[in-house]
């Protein structure tokens, strides 16, 4: 079922916690909010299940206006961060309390317990009271309550955030295999980019109430609209520079404090001459040479001095300083540049394909 | 997986649950305009209208009253006496139960509580045994010749420190309860980073234990200071009649008569509502929230032992003096024919057979188990529908809710007692005619907060995404909170009723001045006339004493065990 937002707005008190937000969200899709934390992005979950009203705008159900509704009658499954499981029920007791609600048969009840025990993987476990499980198997149990009730949306409120790094990527493919497997229109809020790269169809990121860009998980990353969005979703270089126009091959041209660069992105934007602009260079996109390089090979060059290395195992990320920037610039090196000696302070070049940077207005 | 429609959700369940909400608080406004707000207007209102209109007549003939002036300052003393003295008394022995680990904790712990079991009053008729002229401890004495001739522990002198050890005795539990929790809460890590900061013992517990645990001693302070400030029976029975609380008694019989009484009862009202509200919002918003992530894990030190030298003697010292009054009442039960000897040459259970055989006895404790059970019953779905309001905010009104309920802490029993007296006289309602419905109002208006406190501290502790979870399911209000929340803070609701039935059962001044006819005494009101009566009266009231504390007892066990750390937060102002 598809879920529109039409211009929701939410104030508490002083506080501006959702800003003007529209929002489609496609009928079977899996579709990630993500921003930083006080984004408005559970505020914004917790509007679309009828848990908080929103101050202004109204939500639509495939065509059904359900703002005014209640939480019990929009149809929602949910899976809380803390997954809510209620600690005097078994697990049986959980998934059911829905399904008896409405009042259906003791033999539908029981089939749809089956189906999601099944599909959890939770069958041992029935019996068992949600303290006497751990923190997966809890997560699935929450889910498996919210899928018994066949619901026509399900929410994930940050689902994974109580668990270990190793459970969560387990836990991952369980909720993407199952989406799969029902094509229920998911909304996921979460503040991890990982998940939300890997397992989204679309992606919203919020900031400060309002959505900032939507889309399939490979635009935003390779198409951000804002620097803020370039910074958030995965990491980036920031440069700020003067814009000095097109160059004979149509490239865009940036004075920065690091030297002039081209750009070949094509930018809906139309930027004017002496402006100022931001470039965005993603720490994978840097190339480094030993060797000099040939005259004409001399674009977008920077100069820096190693500083210090971080090991991530599939990659290395290194650290370079230049007296012209604040930060340090980040470049990530993966297992072909791994034998190389990098030496604490000695200058190094580094080289970006006009193509790998990101142009945008201030 | 097969995509069903969502299932027909019924609308009437959402609407009955507001509808439920606004009855509880209704009923509340209700019951505590009529029996709070409306006869405290009333009496104040005395206190300012004289035979021909307003005057203030009523004050100056008080403040030149030095007798009457007295009374005040007698009550005040006794109020700042024994909440400084229950402090001194608590505040080591809570920095043992909370940092340290030693040797039958528990059980001295559990001991420490036992004066709550007893109200003081009770325990007057022991000490009046004890320390009288002729008294156990003065034959002790003249026995083996440490003294001469007798010491007069209860002259006239002596009473005014005798109530304070009483009401010392009775009360100190509730400070150690609400300082344990304060410092039970504390994040041990707290202390640590002071400690790694270089903050000597001292400075770390004057600069991070104090500030923090000084909400949790005012609203202790405050509970203690407007119970002794204000307690009718022990200075009754003791004999020490020189305070407001007994003055108000016996004014009860000539109500209109004396209407100096009344700009009494105003300076009353006027002392405990100022105290209330200025430890109320002088004091609440400097209540720290523990940033940590969960107070389970509080350090839990194994006492050194030099620290054993100190905890062992201070705790079993407090236990053996607070159960002085205990002891000697449940003596007195059993003695027969105690006259002229340290103890009793005989001992009997002749007493207790009377008990069940004296109409007095047997109609105090049937009357009393039936008001408590009536009054209990209505506070505990009053207090379950107003935590939930309060707690949830489910109405926009919730901190006036709030605060209105807790209103009954800031008006002494005596009071609100002496008010229903002047305000429903020759009414339907006359206490002279029939008490009952009066006595059940009070019972449950003064120990609603109870209720509610109970039940707010199982709200909080309840997750509200697990009544959200089962609203997203489908779920009404009223259904949720019968099938989650509920069973989910039961503990709380009986031990939060178990205190409101205990309290009730021993509750002083609403019995007292209230039933006015045998055939309506409550327990307390029994003990009080047995006492009074000559030959056995004396004896029959310390059995019927014991068994009050046998009940008392059974019920803060029960809450003790329910509740937990927990339980000082029902006794926060």
């Amino acid at each position: 079922m598809k879920v529109s937002l039409k211009n929701i707005t939410k104030i508490y008190g002083k506080n501006l916690a959702v800003n003007n937000l529209s929002l489609e969200i496609d009928s079977g899709s899996m579709h990630f909010i993500l921003g930083p934390s006080g984004c408005g992005k559970t505020t914004t979950l917790r509007i679309l299940a009828g848990l908080e009203n929103s101050t202004s705008g109204k939500i639509f159900f495939g065509s059904k206006d359900v703002t005014s509704l209640s939480a019990a009658e929009r149809g929602i499954g949910m899976v809380f961060q803390n997954y809510a499981l209620w600690p005097h029920m078994t697990v049986k007791q959980n998934i059911e309390y829905g399904l008896k609600l409405k009042n259906l048969s003791k033999e539908t009840i029981r089939n749809r317990l089956d189906a999601s025990l099944a599909m959890t993987r939770l069958e041992k476990f029935i019996n068992r009271l949600p303290s006497q499980l751990s923190g997966g198997q809890q997560q699935r149990v929450a889910l498996a309550r919210a899928l018994a009730i066949r619901p026509s949306i399900l929410l994930l409120d940050e689902p994974l955030s109580n668990l270990d790094a190793k459970l969560r990527t387990e836990m991952r493919d369980n909720i993407s295999r199952i989406h799969d497997e029902t094509k229920i229109t998911t909304l996921y809020v979460t503040h991890d980019q990982k998940e939300a790269l890997s397992m989204g169809t679309h992606i919203t990121v919020m900031e400060n109430g309002k959505e900032i860009q939507t889309g399939p998980p490979k635009d935003l990353y390779n198409r951000p609209k804002t620097p803020f969005l370039a910074k958030f979703i995965g990491e980036t270089n920031l440069l700020e520079g003067e814009y000095l126009g097109r160059d004979d091959n149509n490239l865009h041209k940036i004075k920065t404090s690091l030297g002039n660069f081209s750009s070949s992105y094509d930018s809906k934007n139309i930027f004017v001459k002496g402006e100022r602009v931001c470039l965005s260079i993603r720490p994978e996109d840097f190339r480094h040479h030993i060797k000099p390089m040939q005259n004409e090979n001399q674009k977008n060059l920077f100069k820096g001095k190693f500083y210090s290395s971080h090991f991530h195992g599939e990659s290395e990320q290194l650290q370079f300083s230049s007296p012209e920037l604040k930060n340090h610039l980040l470049m990530t090196v993966y297992k072909e540049s791994a034998n190389t000696k990098w030496k604490k302070s000695q200058a190094y070049t580094l080289q970006v394909e006009e193509s790998d940077i990101v142009v945008f207005k201030i | 997986m097969d995509r069903l429609k969502p299932d027909s959700i019924n609308k009437i369940g959402y609407y009955t649950a507001k509808v439920f909400e606004y009855i509880a608080v209704s009923l509340t406004i209700l019951l505590l305009l009529f029996f709070l707000i409306l006869p405290t207007i009333l009496i104040v209102s005395k206190a300012f209208i004289g035979p021909e209109g307003w005057t203030l007549e009523y004050f100056s003939l008080l403040f030149s009253n030095n007798l009457q002036m007295s009374f005040i300052s007698n009550s005040l003393m006794i109020g700042l006496f024994t909440t400084i003295s229950c402090t001194i008394i608590s505040l080591p022995l809570a920095i043992f139960n909370a940092r340290f680990e030693y040797r039958f904790k528990s059980l001295l712990s559990a001991l420490l509580l036992v004066p709550l079991i007893m109200p003081p009053f009770v325990g007057a008729i022991g000490i009046q045994r004890f320390f009288a002229r002729f008294g156990a401890i003065n034959i002790f004495l003249l026995d083996h010749n440490f003294i001469q001739s007798p010491i007069n522990w209860l002259a006239d002198e002596n009473m005014f420190w005798a109530v304070i050890f009483l009401e010392t005795l009775h009360l100190y539990p509730i400070m150690y309860l609400n300082l344990t929790a304060a410092i039970a809460n504390i994040d041990p890590s707290l202390d640590e980073a002071a400690t790694i900061c270089g903050s000597s013992l001292l400075q770390r517990y004057k600069n991070i234990l104090w500030p923090l645990i000084r909400p949790g001693f005012l609203s202790g302070a405050l509970i203690i200071f407007i119970w002794s400030f204000t307690d009718l029976g022990t200075p009754l029975l003791i004999g020490y009649h020189e305070t407001i609380p007994v003055f108000i008694f016996n004014m009860v019989t000539d109500i209109n008569e004396n209407p100096i009484g009344f700009a009494l009862v105003f300076i009353v009202i006027l002392i405990t509502t100022s105290i209330f509200i200025f430890s109320k919002f002088g004091f609440n918003e400097k209540k720290y929230q523990m940033m940590g992530r969960g107070h389970t894990n509080v350090s839990v030190k194994k006492a050194s032992f030099l620290f054993k030298i100190i905890i062992y003697p201070t705790v079993i010292s407090t236990i053996s003096i607070a159960l002085i009054p205990h002891i000697t009442v449940i003596i007195t039960s059993f003695s027969d024919g105690w006259f002229m000897t340290a103890l009793p040459e005989k001992f009997t259970t002749k007493y207790y057979y009377q008990v069940f055989s004296h109409d007095l006895s047997l109609i105090g404790i049937k009357n009393s188990i039936l008001f408590s059970c009536l009054a209990t019953f209505l506070d505990v779905i009053l207090g379950v529908l107003l935590a939930y309001i309060i707690v949830r905010k489910s109405l926009p009104f919730s901190q006036f809710l709030d605060a209105l309920v807790m209103t009954p802490l800031a008006l002494p029993g005596i009071i609100l007692a002496f008010g229903y007296v002047v305000s429903y006289t020759g009414t339907f309602l006359d206490p002279l005619t029939n008490p009952i419905p009066l006595l059940i109002i009070a019972y449950s208006v003064r120990r609603l907060p109870f209720m509610v406190r109970s039940a707010v501290s199982g709200f909080q502790q309840i997750n509200s995404s697990l009544e959200e979870a089962s609203q997203v399911m489908g779920a009404s209000k009223l259904y949720t909170l019968r099938k989650i929340t509920i069973p989910l803070i039961t503990a709380n609701l009986i031990a939060g009723g178990l205190l409101c039935f205990s309290y009730t059962m021993l509750d002083v001044s609403d019995s007292l001045i209230l039933a006015m006819k045998d055939q309506y005494y409550p327990l307390t009101k029994s003990i009080y006339s047995l006492y009074l009566e000559q030959g056995s009266g004396e004896f029959v009231a310390s059995a019927l004493g014991s068994i009050s504390m046998i009940i008392l007892s059974v019920c803060i066990i029960g809450s003790s065990v329910l509740l937990g750390k927990k339980m000082g937060e029902l006794f926060k102002g």
